[in-house]
Order: C-alpha cells, then structure tokens, then sequence
C-alpha cells in the first residue's frame, strides 16, 4: 500500500513536473516565431531573389543568371575575396589579441567587472561616436595630426590610418574586440580553478598553463567570438562606408547599393548569397570540428 | 626579464592598450565637444557649453532624440517581454525545445545587421508595408531579442527551484508562485535586458538607416552629418549619446550594489 502511494505520489510528481515544462516550451514560442517571420524569412527572400529575381525587382522564372554574372565579373569576385581576407584578418588580430586579455582579466585582474564595464560601453554607444571619434584622433586633421604638427613632423604621416582598409581594420577592431573579450571571459571564468591550481603544483610555468589549461577550455567561447567577430567584419557595412575612403568599400556596400539604389534585387541577392553561405560554412566547419573535438574526449 | 614576458604582464599591457584605444577616443572627442573654438589643434583653447546649447537649441536634432526613444522605449518593453518567456524556458526546460529555441536565438547575432535590414526591406515591400518606425522598432527587437533573452536565461538557470516548490506545497496557485516568488527573483535581470535593449536600440544604425522610410532617428541624422563639414555641435551631440550609454552602465552598477547590500 505504503510503494503504491509512493508510486502514485511519483507519478504525480512527473506528470506535474512535465505540465510545468510543456507551459515553459509555449512561454519561447513568442521569440522563436519572431526569428523565423522576422530573421530566417527575410534572409531566406534575399537568397530567393538571387535565383528568381529579374531586372527592376519582379520575381521571374528561375534563372542563374544571376549567380553566373557575380562569379563571372571579376570585379564582384575580387570584392568578396577581398571582403573574405579582411575579415579573416580582423578575427585573426581579435582573436590573438583577444584571448589574452580574456585570460588576464580572468585570472589576474582585480577589477574584472569595471574591465568588462569598460569594454561594453564601445558596443553600447553605437557606430556614430565610435567612428566619430576614432576619425578625430586618428586624422590628419585631428589630434593626431595636429600632434605630429606640434613636434615638428608632416600631419600626413597619419593619413594612411584612415580612409583606407586600415580604417576599416581599425573600426572593426574597436568593435568588436570586446565582443571576442566578453565571450572568451565567460569561458574562462567557468573552468574549474583546480585545474589552474593543479598545474602550478606540477610545476607549470605560466604559458604552460595558458596554452595547456586556460585555452582548451575556453576553445568553445574563443570559438564562438571568433565566428561571431568574422560574420560581422564579413557583413560590415558601416566602417567601410565611414573609414574606408573611395576605394575602401565592401561586399555589405555593393549589395545595399545593388538594392536600395538600383532596385537590383537579382543580382544584389546573389552577392548577398555569397556572404550568407561564407558566414554559414564558418559556422557549420566550426560545429563539425567541435563535435569531433568532443567525441574524441568523450570517447 | 623573465618576468615582464610572463602571460600576467603581456596580458596586462595588452588590456591596458585595448581599454586606451576604446577610451582615449570617446575622451578625446568628449575634450573638443567642450572646446571653445571649433578647430581641433591641440591643445584645446579654452572650456565652453556653447556647442552642448547649440546642439539642444537644434530642433530638428531634438526631435530626432525623442524619436529614438520613443522607439528604444518601444523596442527594449517588446524584446524584453519576449526574451523573457524564451530566456524563462532556455534556463529551464530541458530536451530538444529549448535547443532550438536557443540556436534560433543565436541567429540575430550572426546575421550581419545589413542583411537583416534588406530581408525586411525585401519582405515588407513585398507584403506591401511601407518602411516607417513600425519597420525599424520589426528590426530592432529582432536584434535586440537575444541580449535579452540570453540575460534571463543566466538568471533562470541559477533559480532555486525549492522556493517554488515550497509556495505550491503551502497553496499558492500557479499564478501567484509566478507573480510573487520568481519574477522578484527574476526582476535584476529582467531591469538589465531592458536598460541593455534600450540603449542598443537608441543607438543603432544600420537597420534604422534602411527601415525608416521617410522618419528618422538620432543615429541616421548623425550619419547623414558624416558628409559633411565635422562642427563641435556633432561632437557634442555625438558625446550626449556617449554620455546616456555610461550612465546607463553607471546606473547598473549602482543597482546591482544596492541590491547586494539589501541582500
């Protein structure tokens, strides 16, 4: 009698315990839609266009005109490898630069929260001070340049910094170097102190550690900063507008201008198809490298 | 030698460079915003508000503010509702549902802004919605959506779920063990997605410049000035938006003290 009760009480306890989760799965509802309408959707209409659309934005029959005539033009191909290196250049420089800094801010730093207070406020005010303010120090006619006049030396010696792919670089960087930080940092606060500590008794110097303890374990954050940062300097539309100058301008650039201006969803669609399927191969090579990374410690 | 090469001082010297490179800008700028004369030699000639009162004596620049936030407003009560249901049933439900709920969630952040906004262009032009505020506060909250939805999922997780138990053994209906045991706790993180929505939407750019149609926001009429001569009153203007994002952070911090203290 006492084992049935039991049994009941159980059995009740599960049966509410799975009311509880059905309601919580009807609570991500809401956001989940919202992506699909307002993300996937519109993402997907843009690759859509790229095979159906026609001249003058009227979906036609399908066609593959459209790709043929971006990888076909040398200019539009040199553009998107052009586009592709400079964003596998700026994630290279966060990257090794980022990591680092993860790890002091981490392991030896006093004031991890004002750092990482310090870090945000780049991404929370925006493009326009951001770059606003990097072209009056960096400038020519800034204080940079006004600098190099003080000591006697030509203001142009800075000019190359700005309106060039350097700008852009150096945008980029201001950007989005604390989003790999940040991530890195939430990483690396999560590995057990243990294994630091562990290492040291055995006699580990400090980039023993670093490399043998502190990176493997953050490899998940580093590698979810380093995707995140390369899909948004693959995308980047605004520093290459602002810091780029004449010749600076990006694949984000061609496509908005393909469709805002000439209403050439066709062709502006497969330019965009191109960065879409570039940002999804890094991520689908990045999940299957971690899924063999894993089996192979689980194994 | 040995020592200055260790990871804890090259890891020093690199922070240190990176917080002077995000910070001596934004500095900087805020310096020539207080310049008395609108050339930008060093050093600056003397201390003056005068670009701050021509900057708020702008009316269209005015207007351009409180349409901002207005829409930020909009846009972090929308995104914070939403993630707060998504963010709840990430931090708790297990299985396959939250999974997928939380790599849809990732999406916004990969997906470069640009793209996002041609989508909706694309989208709302083809179901015949003219571009307007309502099409930014679309694009907004779906970039916002995964700050906020992530924050609360932090929070959910660390939940302990005996203090609800304990209110549904005492009688409490299910509404009221929400209301009145997990929303209080859920409320620092809830106050934190709504204040981060906010200023993000205040201050974005890219989906406002291309969803907006023919309204504007702060951030599209400052870029609209890039084109031309650089005056200290978009500096000061430029700095106010500066200005509102650390106080916001300010803000934060004090909460989160106060909160501890309480504790």
């Amino acid at each position: 009698m006492t084992t049935g009760t039991e049994t009941q009480v159980l059995a009740n306890e599960r049966a509410g315990q799975r009311r509880r989760i059905d309601s919580a799965v009807i609570l991500g509802m809401p956001a989940a839609a919202w992506i699909v309408l307002f993300v996937l959707v519109p993402v997907a209409l843009v690759a859509v266009y790229s095979f159906f659309g026609a001249q003058k934005n009227l979906l036609g029959p399908f066609t593959l005109d459209n790709i043929q005539a971006v990888l076909g033009s040398e200019s539009l191909r040199g553009l998107l490898v052009r586009t592709a290196f400079l964003a596998a250049g700026v994630t290279a420089i966060a990257t090794a630069l980022g990591v680092p800094i993860a790890y002091y801010v981490v392991r030896y730093s006093k004031h991890p929260q004002l750092i990482l207070g310090v870090l945000l406020l780049p991404y929370l005010v925006g493009y326009v001070p951001r770059i606003l303010s990097i072209r009056l120090t960096l400038g020519s006619s800034g204080l940079a340049g006004s600098l190099l006049q003080f000591v006697g030396l030509p203001s142009e010696l800075v000019s190359p910094l700005l309106f060039s792919h350097a700008g852009t670089i150096i945008g980029l960087l201001h950007s989005q170097l604390p989003v790999i930080v940040v991530l890195c940092v939430l990483a690396m606060e999560r590995i057990d102190k243990r294994l630091f500590e562990a290492a040291e008794d055995l006699g580990a110097g400090s980039w023993r550690i670093f490399f043998s303890v502190g990176i493997p374990n953050a490899m998940p954050g580093i590698a979810a900063g380093a995707v995140l940062v390369f899909a948004a300097a693959l995308g980047a539309y605004v520093e290459p507008a602002l810091m780029g100058g004449a010749n600076g301008r990006l694949t984000a650039n061609i496509v908005a201008q393909r469709f805002i201006q000439f209403y050439d969803w066709g062709r502006g669609g497969a330019l965009a198809l191109a960065a879409i399927v570039m940002i999804v191969a890094i991520v689908v090579a990045v999940l299957l490298v971690a899924r063999v990374v894993w089996r192979r410690r689980h194994a | 030698m040995l020592k200055l090469l260790s990871v804890e001082s090259i890891g020093r010297v690199l922070t240190g460079l990176l917080i002077l490179g995000l910070l001596v800008p934004l500095v900087v700028m805020f310096i020539f915003s207080l310049n008395s004369t609108n050339s930008v030699s060093w050093p600056p000639a003397g201390v003056s508000l005068q670009w701050y009162a021509d900057a708020l004596g702008d009316r269209r620049l005015l207007e351009v503010i409180r349409n901002s936030a207005l829409l930020a407003l909009a846009t972090a009560l929308t995104s914070t509702l939403v993630g707060l249901g998504a963010g709840f049933m990430i931090g708790r439900s297990q299985g396959k549902p939250p999974r997928i709920v939380m790599a849809l969630t990732l999406v916004p952040l990969l997906a470069p802004p640009l793209l996002i906004a041609l989508g909706l262009v694309v989208l709302l032009t083809s179901v015949g919605i003219r571009l307007s505020f309502f099409a930014v506060w679309l694009g907004h909250v779906t970039v916002t959506l995964p700050f906020a939805t992530l924050i609360i999922a932090a929070r959910t997780a660390t939940l302990d779920r005996r203090l609800e138990d304990a209110s549904t053994d005492l009688g409490a209906s299910w509404l009221r063990t929400t209301l009145q045991v997990v929303l209080p706790q859920l409320f620092p993180s809830i106050r934190t997605a709504f204040l981060f929505c906010f200023v993000l939407s205040f201050n974005e750019l890219v989906l406002a410049l291309f969803l907006a149609g023919p309204d504007q926001t702060f951030p599209a009429f400052m870029y609209a000035l890039f084109s031309q001569v650089l005056t200290p009153q978009f500096y000061a203007a430029s700095s106010l938006m500066v200005l509102i994002a650390v106080a916001v952070l300010l803000f934060e911090r004090a909460a989160v003290k106060t909160l501890k203290k309480g504790n």
